[in-house]
């Protein structure tokens, strides 16, 4: 890794840091999150195509990360891509540490929507990634992220009293 | 004009190719209908956009990534002030020695205990054949993986005044690091400096001050490493020998 690599790196903690809170919701998990994703960066970056975008590259491996780890933490050996059954995530309760973290009434009303929903809306519209890069962070296709991201943001539009 | 959710979507988020974008804007304008199910997209992103809020301060991962960065930490002041100490070599232009390396200045692998020590490498130090074909051909910056599993990184390639051709490379093979100063003469590669460390540190040696890669590189006179168009110009010419 290279300096410039570094500086990009150090560049995009703050996005990093959002998208780990977002798959996450907590605080704690979340710092875990940023630091496994930051050293698997740094023992990856000889492979990483300088001509492409670091973003879509970064949260890639954060997800694969969250993945990684929520797998583990579950004992049952489900198979099944936890983002395709959200039901099958427990929702943290504690409301204090969510009270405190969700500011604003947007974060809030995000918050209440399936994890697959959250995360693409995360990226198109906080991280501001185009469609083709989120479907390539997600490994799905374009017209899924398309009909979940549609689906999310008549969700939140709802939530949020906007008619 | 029939226009589905996600094409509203699209066009609130700027995917649409420009003529599409064109006809479905013209027919937003002539539709109250459609101008309220746009406005639920655009609104939607507008919201959301207003949570990418900038950091507060340096995040606290910045100084790791910067130390795993740094590849050449200026040496450290020498107690004896007797011999002048070599020029500190300023910021490599092609120098990708990888963060294990770098980060072994920081505390964070010496929590690892990881052990640096001598290994007796100077002149006709047999290289591996895998390795000596690496030599002549990879590029720094890129990492190939050897037969046996071995990881090799080649870091730099450096031109001694005499014109001859110097790289330094690492390797890992399971717990074993190794990184090599090997250079060119007229019997082909040569070892002029070689340390290893296993990451378990058992056999914990200080690395002795003067005798690291930086000091062998400042003694042999070595210089600035190579850009990547000098370096390729060296190999190419290794190659017509």
């Amino acid at each position: 890794m290279d300096a410039a690599f570094g500086e990009a790196l150090i560049a995009l903690l703050p996005n990093l840091r959002r998208f780990a809170l977002s798959l996450s919701r907590r605080a704690d998990l979340a710092d875990d999150l940023v630091q496994i994703t930051v050293e698997r960066a740094i023992t990856h970056a000889a492979g990483f195509d300088r001509s492409a975008r670091l973003e879509p590259w970064l949260f890639r491996i954060m997800r694969n990360a969250w993945i990684d780890q929520t797998r583990r933490q579950r004992t049952a050996g489900a198979q099944l891509d936890i983002f395709e059954m959200p039901e099958a995530l427990p929702v943290d309760p504690a409301p204090a540490l969510e009270a405190h973290l969700m500011l604003q009434s947007v974060e809030a009303a995000m918050a209440t929507l399936p994890p697959e929903q959250r995360e693409v809306l995360h990226l198109v519209c906080v991280e501001e990634m185009s469609y083709a890069e989120t479907a390539e962070v997600l490994s799905i296709p374009v017209g899924t992220v398309m009909s979940r991201l549609s689906r999310a943001r008549l969700a939140l539009a709802g939530k949020l009293g906007i008619e | 004009m029939q226009i589905d959710d996600e094409t509203l979507m699209a066009l609130a988020d700027g995917e649409l190719e420009p003529g599409r974008a064109e006809a479905v804007r013209r027919a937003v304008a002539a539709d109250p209908e459609l101008q309220r199910r746009l406005h639920r997209f655009a609104e939607t992103r507008r919201l959301l956009g207003t949570l990418r809020t900038g950091a507060a301060g340096e995040d606290p991962l910045a100084g790791m990534i910067r130390a795993a960065a740094s590849a050449a930490p200026e040496p450290a002041p020498q107690a004896a002030p007797c011999p002048p100490a070599p020029a500190p070599r300023a910021p490599a232009a092609n120098l990708n020695r990888s963060p294990w390396l770098a980060l072994a200045a920081s505390a964070a692998l010496a929590v690892l205990g990881l052990g640096w020590w001598e290994w007796s490498g100077r002149g006709g130090e047999g290289l591996p054949g895998a390795e000596l074909a690496a030599l002549d051909e990879l590029p720094s910056g890129e990492v190939r993986v050897l037969a046996d599993g071995t990881e090799i990184s080649m870091i730099a390639s450096f031109q001694l005044p005499e014109g001859q051709l110097c790289r330094e490379y690492e390797t890992a093979r399971e717990r074993m690091l190794r990184i090599v100063l090997a250079c060119r003469d007229a019997e082909g590669w040569q070892a002029r400096f070689a340390a290893r460390s296993e990451a378990d540190g058992a056999d914990y040696r200080p690395a002795s001050g003067p005798e690291s890669i930086e000091a062998t590189l400042a003694a042999l006179d070595a210089g600035e490493p190579l850009t990547p168009e000098d370096e390729a110009l060296a190999l190419r010419a290794l190659a017509g020998e």
